[in-house]
């Protein structure tokens, strides 16, 4: 039997009536939190957006110019993001509201438009610079606030009408698009002949402003960018055989690479830029190495007998590699660990090559032909493998042959090059094989590699 | 000798009035088939396995008829009892014996060990009304019994021409104003969910409740199973999908709050 002394209770009271007067703040203020309720099965669809044209707020000749590429980059910008539904510009009210109180929400939310969201916003020349302050807001929800708001001002030319409006449509995505940042500003490096030579050349990511990099009058291939945007790593036919050379972005000219010696092909920058994997047959068969960013410190991580190229990194973990594997005949795909580890195969035959790394480390785009031989009509296409339960879907179907296969940093687009008839063109598609469209249309161009921001 | 034979032909069982009487048994039995099964015909008229005209079923697609409710999917209810509504006799409690107190017990001053009280749990309560009813909590000393309160969701198969504000119910204290952000929840969560996770024998509209934080950043922290669905890879998946989201977008500039508390709920509808 036990008993109760008093004082104990006493105390214990006390402790309760204590704890609760100091709890009392915290639980108020809990009830001020905001909750949100929601579930599976309450139906998810692609927004509706639309994007106004801008309103003119200047009388400067040059601004209609630089308005009407300013609101066809937004348009294709936001089309182009496949997230939004977009609504058509013959749809949309001839309005141009240049701030959110000018908006007459019901015009846009009734039909035709049918929009959820709207981007809107003005756009002005004045002294040399263009301004523009854009604003995106919710149609369906009057009186909240506008989820953009922002003033750019850069000097007036036509490529930074362009950027501006890649900028202000990054913005938007990253905010619509939940927490995934836009890709309208980045870059797409690839291999064009169109001088004569194989060099590498640059392009937005829709395929405007296309300009030469390398100037080395040398067959050029395999372009790769670091991660920062600031080298481009790339394989080139000198006179002593093929070696990685390296071109800085920041300074606009070639900086030293101590390129292994042998065939030194397919460099492949790791995700913190530490590291570049190539291949190289230093040592008698092309195996994949590791070196520094410099180029010190090249070790060998594949020892099997058999040609071993076109290395790349899981970007998400930075210690996996994929590459291309000729050891049981023709190529396929295998991953590995960073040091040489735990090696295994994905593809069960055929010819598959190329292979590119989701930015989630999910999946593993590459280019397959699955009935490879004589006799066999095999076409050459794009497939996506999650790597976990090794399943793959076939993207392109009935289209040239498709290679060279890279994602996008947002992990919704990949490059890759078609081979349409005798010309090659570098298009860009969904993850999903949707929306396929050729980027260029002049010369040669293959080997793409889409920047990692 | 011969008076033995006599008297087994005395002793045989006659032979005429019994066949007669079994006879007319068979007959009446029989009849009696003959007649039940004629009755039978022409009570019930069953037309199973005749060759009876072709007839037709007529279907009516009724997605364009917004109006028309569709039936809800509903939890099923994990009582045995057919019903929840509250009956009007409670449960008889079991009576317990207490045990008498020995005489001879001498108390022993121990000293007992302060007892820490639980702090009161900071409970968040719904101020605004809500739009998804939320069921209300059965005492626990009653029989539950009734059905189950319907879902008012409006739910039709019909096309929405616009799309719809996003289903969300807001409660706390300064509002949260922004129905895309809850599209994006949705949407997220949606597409990382992998229904393959849950394991098949989980009843269809089973319902898993995860409870989580989002920072200004939109990473979603302090993930937790809120309601169990009962079925544990079905709570599993769901905590799962929330887990592989790194960040749902940083919150919309106009909300003020620091931090945004979501109840999500994954129904397994089957494959």
């Amino acid at each position: 039997m036990k008993t109760f002394s008093t004082v104990p209770l006493l105390r214990s009271s006390l402790y309760l009536a204590l704890s609760t007067l100091l709890l009392l703040p915290i639980a108020s203020s809990a009830h001020a939190q905001d909750w949100v309720r929601t579930g599976s099965n309450l139906g998810v669809e692609k927004i509706r957006m639309a994007a106004a044209d801008f309103k003119p707020n200047s009388s400067d000749p040059q601004t209609p110019v630089l308005k009407t590429t300013f609101d066809n980059t937004l348009y294709n910008d936001l089309a182009n993001a496949g997230i939004f539904d977009m609504v058509s510009k013959a749809l949309a009210p001839a309005v141009t509201p240049a701030t959110p109180g000018e908006v007459n929400l019901a015009q846009w939310s009734a039909a035709p438009a049918n929009a959820a969201m709207l981007a809107l916003g003005s756009l002005a020349v004045q002294g040399g610079r263009l301004n523009v302050s854009g604003f995106l807001v919710d149609v369906k929800e009057a009186g909240a606030p506008a989820i953009v708001g922002k003033q750019y001002g850069e000097v007036a030319t036509q490529d930074n009408a362009r950027l501006i409006a890649h900028k202000f449509a990054d913005e938007i995505i990253l905010r619509l698009g939940g927490g995934v940042n836009g890709i309208a500003e980045t870059k797409i490096y690839y291999v064009s002949s169109r001088s004569g030579v194989k060099e590498i050349w640059a392009m937005d990511y829709d395929g405007q402003g296309e300009h030469p990099v390398s100037h080395l009058g040398e067959v050029s291939l395999s372009p790769h960018v670091s991660p920062d945007n600031s080298r481009v790593a790339f394989a080139s036919l000198g006179k002593t055989g093929w070696t990685i050379r390296m071109y800085s972005l920041v300074l606009g000219r070639m900086v030293s690479f101590p390129s292994p010696g042998g065939t030194t092909i397919s460099p492949a920058w790791s995700a913190d830029g530490a590291h570049i994997a190539f291949s190289s047959d230093r040592s008698g068969d092309p195996e994949i190495w590791v070196s520094d960013a410099s180029g010190g410190g090249a070790h060998r991580i594949t020892t099997f007998r058999g040609p071993d190229v076109s290395p790349c990194w899981n970007p998400k973990t930075n210690n996996q590699l994929a590459w291309v594997s000729g050891r049981t005949g023709l190529p396929q795909i295998y991953i590995m660990e960073s040091d040489g580890a735990n090696v295994q195969r994905l593809t069960d035959g055929g010819y598959a090559t190329s292979p590119s790394w989701s930015p989630s480390g999910q999946f593993l785009v590459f280019a397959w032909d699955r009935k490879y031989g004589p006799g066999a009509p095999g076409s050459q296409d794009i497939y996506i493998m999650d790597i976990a339960s090794k399943r793959w879907v076939q993207l392109t179907h009935d289209a040239g042959r498709n290679d060279f296969p890279s994602w996008a940093p947002d992990g919704r687009h990949i490059v890759f090059e078609r081979q349409l008839g005798r010309q090659s063109e570098i298009w860009s598609m969904l993850a999903d094989g949707t929306e396929q469209h050729a980027l260029t249309h002049d010369g040669n161009n293959t080997m793409p590699d889409w920047s990692w921001k | 000798m011969p008076i033995d034979v006599e008297e087994r032909y005395e002793r045989r069982a006659p032979f005429g009035v019994p066949f007669a009487e079994s006879f007319g048994l068979h007959l009446l039995v029989v009849g009696a088939l003959v007649s039940s099964v004629w009755l039978h015909s022409r009570i019930r008229g069953n037309a199973w396995g005749q060759n009876m005209d072709a007839g037709a079923i007529q279907a009516n697609l009724v997605s364009n008829a917004p109006s028309i409710p569709l039936p809800q999917i509903q939890k099923p209810t994990d009582n045995v009892l057919a019903t929840e509504n509250p009956s009007p006799a409670p449960a008889i409690e079991k009576e317990q014996t207490v045990p008498a107190p020995d005489l001879k017990a001498i108390p022993i001053p121990v000293k007992q060990p302060v007892k820490k009280e639980p702090p009161p749990k900071k409970e968040v309560q719904p101020q605004q009304q809500q739009k998804h009813p939320q069921q209300q909590p059965q005492p626990k000393d009653r029989a539950n019994f009734g059905e189950q309160q319907a879902a008012s969701l409006p739910k039709s198969t019909a096309q929405q021409q616009q799309a719809p504000a996003a289903p969300v119910s807001v409660t706390g204290g300064g509002g949260f104003r922004f129905p895309y952000y809850v599209a994006i929840i949705q949407r997220k969560t949606q597409e990382n969910w992998l229904k393959q996770e849950v394991d098949p024998s989980t009843p269809s509209g089973a319902k898993a409740y995860i409870y989580f934080t989002l920072n200004r950043d939109g990473a979603p922290s302090d993930i937790k199973v809120g309601e169990s669905s009962g079925s544990a890879s079905l709570d599993q998946s769901c905590l799962r999908a929330v887990q592989r989201v790194d960040s749902y977008g940083p919150l919309p500039s106009g909300y003020t709050g620091s931090t945004l508390q979501v109840s999500y709920y994954c129904e397994f509808t089957g494959r």
